[in-house]
């Protein structure tokens, strides 16, 4: 507890009048200090009081919409301050602490106020941190005032939440066709040209945009010049299906099998925004498909898909519980089904984080994959790509889903992370793992021979290029050779590409 | 990271803003026609001209200035207290002034019941030490004691605060290994958000 310039003066009073009594030969100087004495006091001891109750009952609740997330983009962090009616004669600050490797943010945006007599308040703001790594964020700093502004009290206290920051791209990431890298940096035999038609919204006109592109209407309605900006939609309708069963976890625990799968599914979104191509998504757990999103060519949209490709992890194995696990597909299922109809603002509530949360939304027999390939077929019958990654684990299972998807006369490409690389990562080198490499490989190389369709590996460079050297005699080609350009129809994965391409 | 600063905190509790009309407008109010009535009546001229320009100060500053301009002031009408009319004067006086005094925002019941009765007691206390020992002891007695039972408050409340903290510190640190993890979603908030339900259960 620390006294304000308040309590000071009053202490000053008493002091002046209790000298004064002295000097001037009378008790009502003294009286007159007994008097104040009695009201610091007395306002110190309700401020103890106070103090302790707001200490006991009030809680802050750090949600950051996201914890894993790349380098150098924003995560929304939402603070929450609660407290009961009881509880509320003081006034509070609470103030969270961002990561000293964090860009600033000023602390008014960081802050949550409650006056005396309020008992909820928030804020959300921005986090970008620009290095890899996990960061926990410090305790939020209590500030306690009490109602008559005497005597204040501060505390570090309230939950952790540790984020994840991730390279843009896994390091070692490779992506090619039998141990050749692929150049993936936007290969496209058509460019969007022009400025577009599709609306995507308005903004106050600047000196250096061209008068034609006023938009005259919304100037003559909101008195100031005003441009409608435009986006070219090409009509290359692209989907990416994601497998993130619990077999993609295989690998070591910082990156994993999945992490490359992801960062491929990133490179696809960030090069169908760079072309301007309508990009869908669905994704596949154990049990369903847990995400379902129509193409879409909007900034925002895009944004969406990354933001859901980012927070996917591979789906748990056990079945979940009788009570609420958001991080498992069925149980955030269950509570979303649970919620739909619920009247309640808190139910709603509810059911916008189950919402938010990676669930089934339609549930699959012992083939998801496939299954994601003909509600694709169903949902989006205009899609001339279809992109999926996977792994090799059951091969049936993807040749019949690469099969079903060129039934609908698109193209293919499959993205495919070998699982001999991860099981053996920084493993003995021995015949098997270069068999089953092998193995692999021919797999592979019976995909990329279909119509329409192109296979590709994903693995560690550097673990597919020891593999692939000890095979070398086998496969009857140098396990490295110079990146080779795609065919120009190529659903380009840029994964150095993506850390650019901020929400 | 920049260390919060307490001016937001000031401009909730906003002490200092006097042009207001709550229910310790009315203590106010009540507090300074008390005063003016006493002035009156005490008859004097003097006391009349003290009563008004309490009346006054207490418009225009904070209720603790007023309180402490008036008991330098009273010296000029109650020169001691031995007589029944020198400590009627300064009761009548006194009522007014302890009203204005908790009239302080927010006006609670609690702390005005407090500081009345803290006063009257501390009062009687060093009226006892100053015909022991004395004014200057008195008065000596009445600063020494507020520091001391002030020092006694802020240890006290330091302690019984950082009891809670701890007491969120060890339910962070005990993940409850044993609890079937399809149970944890309340407990999830509970060990994220202090020890609100810790010491409910």
């Amino acid at each position: 507890m620390d006294p304000t310039r308040q309590t000071w003066t009053a202490a000053a009073i008493v002091v002046t009048l209790a000298g004064l009594t002295p000097l001037t030969g009378s008790l009502v100087p003294v009286v007159g200090a007994t008097t104040v004495s009695g009201w610091l006091l007395a306002v110190q001891i309700a401020a103890v009081r106070s103090f302790r109750s707001t200490a006991a009952t009030a809680t802050v609740q750090v949600d950051p919409d996201a914890t894993r997330m790349e380098a150098g983009t924003a995560v929304s962090i939402t603070a929450t301050v609660e407290r009961p009616d009881t509880a509320a004669e003081t006034a509070v600050t609470v103030t969270v602490p961002t990561p000293p490797v964090a860009e600033p943010i000023p602390e008014t945006e960081r802050r949550i106020e409650l006056a005396p007599s309020e008992t909820q308040a928030s804020t959300t703001f921005d986090v970008r941190v620009p290095v890899a790594g996990r960061f926990r964020l410090s305790k939020p700093i209590w500030l306690v005032m009490d109602p008559t502004g005497s005597v204040t009290e501060s505390y570090s206290r309230g939950s952790t939440p540790e984020l994840h920051v991730v390279e843009a791209a896994a390091r070692e990431l490779h992506v090619g066709r039998g141990g050749r890298e692929t150049w993936l940096f936007g290969e496209r035999a058509e460019r969007p040209s022009g400025t577009g038609i599709v609306p995507e919204r308005l903004r106050p006109y600047e000196q250096t945009d061209p008068a034609n592109r006023i938009d005259w209407k919304t100037t003559a309605r909101l008195g100031e010049p005003y441009l409608r900006e435009t986006n070219t939609q090409s009509g290359r309708v692209l989907r990416v299906l994601v497998d993130h069963r619990a077999k993609m976890r295989l690998g070591p625990a910082d990156e994993p099998m999945f992490e490359y799968a992801r960062d491929v599914a990133l490179g696809v979104a960030a090069t169908a925004q760079q072309s301007g191509d309508p990009l869908g998504l669905i994704t596949v757990g154990n049990d369903g498909l847990t995400n379902t999103v129509d193409p879409t060519y909007r900034s925002t949209g895009y944004a969406e898909l990354r933001r859901r490709i980012r927070a996917l992890e591979p789906t748990p194995t056990e079945q979940p519980g009788p009570g609420v696990e958001l991080d498992h597909p069925e149980s955030a299922r269950r509570l979303r089904f649970d919620l739909e109809a619920s009247d309640h603002e808190f139910g709603r509530v509810l059911h916008e984080f189950a919402t938010a949360s990676a669930a089934y939304v339609s549930a699959a027999g012992t083939q998801p994959l496939v299954r994601a390939v003909q509600y694709h077929h169903t949902a989006t019958p205009s899609a001339r790509s279809t992109v999926i990654v996977t792994d090799d684990t059951d091969r049936d299972e993807t040749w019949k889903a690469v099969r079903t998807a060129l039934q609908s006369g698109a193209s293919v490409f499959v993205f495919l992370t070998p699982r001999v690389l991860f099981e053996s990562e920084q493993g003995p080198h021995t015949e098997q793992v270069s068999e089953r490499y092998l193995q692999f490989e021919r797999y592979r190389r019976r995909l990329d021979r279909l119509d329409s369709v192109r296979a590709l590996e994903v693995a560690p460079a550097r673990r597919l290029a020891e593999v692939r050297s000890t095979a070398e005699d086998e496969l009857g080609e140098p396990s490295r050779a110079r990146p080779e350009p795609t065919n120009g129809s190529m659903p380009a994965t840029a994964p150095a590409s993506n850390g650019g391409s901020n929400d | 990271m920049t260390e919060p600063t307490l001016q937001p905190l000031f401009e909730q509790v906003s002490p200092a803003r006097k042009w207001r009309v709550d229910g310790s407008s009315f203590v106010r109010l009540g507090g300074l026609c008390w005063i003016g009535a006493a002035g009156w009546i005490i008859g004097s001229e003097l006391s009349l001209a003290i009563g008004i320009g309490l009346v006054v100060l207490g418009l225009v500053t904070r209720p603790v200035g007023t309180v402490a301009v008036g008991h330098a002031a009273l010296v000029a009408i109650v020169p001691d207290l031995f007589t029944p009319s020198s400590l009627v004067s300064l009761g009548l006086f006194e009522g007014g002034l302890l009203m204005l005094l908790v009239s302080e925002r927010p006006t609670r019941p609690v702390v005005a019941l407090l500081a009345g009765s803290g006063a009257v007691a501390l009062a009687a206390t060093a009226g006892v030490v100053v015909v022991e020992f004395g004014l200057f002891a008195g008065s000596a007695f009445v600063v020494v004691l507020l520091a001391a039972v002030s020092a006694l408050l802020y240890r006290y409340e330091r302690l019984s605060v950082e009891q809670i903290l701890e007491r969120d510190r060890e339910a962070d640190s005990d993940p409850q290994p044993n609890v079937d993890r399809a149970t944890t979603a309340s407990e999830h908030r509970r060990e994220t958000t202090g020890p609100q339900e810790t010491t409910q259960s």
